[in-house]
């Protein structure tokens, strides 16, 4: 069960530093895909993972890893970590401490956009960046997406 | 003499999307919409996926040794 509105209030009330990428992102700007797991780059500061696992305490947030789960280490270690799968009993939550091509949370921000979602405020990869992103990953999965990206961008800029 | 100009025209992306195959119809509908109306739109789409997957997964255990799908 993914419920991505829970999640961003989770994330905001607890004040994480967050910029919603992969797609989800995507999806915010028009993208028809179907995503199953939400994709965030966040700062991997200890006082960030403080704040995440807060905002996660009553979901149960787990390391998904393949064919096993297991419960999370304190923030001193997990800011060692450059990403981080998880379960949680709001769906799954995957967390990037840099995206490639652009950087960490901070350059990333600044290649964002803030958009109210469900009344938040929340920084969103713009879609030029996840145009490029996307690209640079070079995935055939990514394919269809980049073009219905390519689209909306032109077809917004009418 | 007038010669005649043979006109290249290029595909716009809305063009190259369609004749990819994606369904603009769908987008043009999504671009009309806020970004919480896309959020909750997908939200109604991943349940029906899960559910149909779920469907599905019931349905080969009972009649064959297909491999349950997982995420």
């Amino acid at each position: 069960m993914q419920d991505i509105q829970k999640l961003l209030k989770l994330l905001t009330e607890n004040n994480v530093k967050f910029v919603i990428i992969g797609g989800f992102a995507a999806i915010v700007h028009g993208s028809s895909m179907v995503t199953e797991d939400l994709d965030l780059c966040i700062s991997f500061s200890v006082n960030n993972l403080k704040k995440l696992l807060n905002a996660f305490q009553g979901i149960n947030p787990e390391h998904r890893l393949i064919g096993t789960t297991r419960s999370l280490d304190p923030p001193s270690k997990l800011a060692k970590l450059k990403n981080l799968y998880l379960k949680t009993d709001l769906g799954y939550v995957d967390l990037l401490s840099e995206v490639s091509g652009v950087g960490g949370y901070e350059r990333l921000k600044r290649h964002s956009t803030v958009i109210d979602l469900f009344g938040l405020k929340c920084f969103v990869v713009d879609i030029d960046t996840l145009i490029k992103t996307k690209k640079a990953m070079g995935r055939p999965k990514d394919k269809e997406t980049i073009l219905q990206l390519e689209a909306i961008k032109e077809r917004s800029q009418r | 003499m007038e010669t005649k100009k043979s006109k290249k025209t290029t595909d716009s992306n809305w063009q190259k999307a369609g004749k990819w195959g994606i369904d603009l119809t769908i987008l043009d509908a999504n671009l009309r919409k806020t970004p919480t109306e896309r959020v909750m739109t997908h939200q109604a789409a991943l349940e029906a996926f899960l559910a149909f997957r779920e469907a599905g997964n019931k349905f080969y255990a009972r009649h064959s040794k297909t491999p349950k799908v997982t995420h």
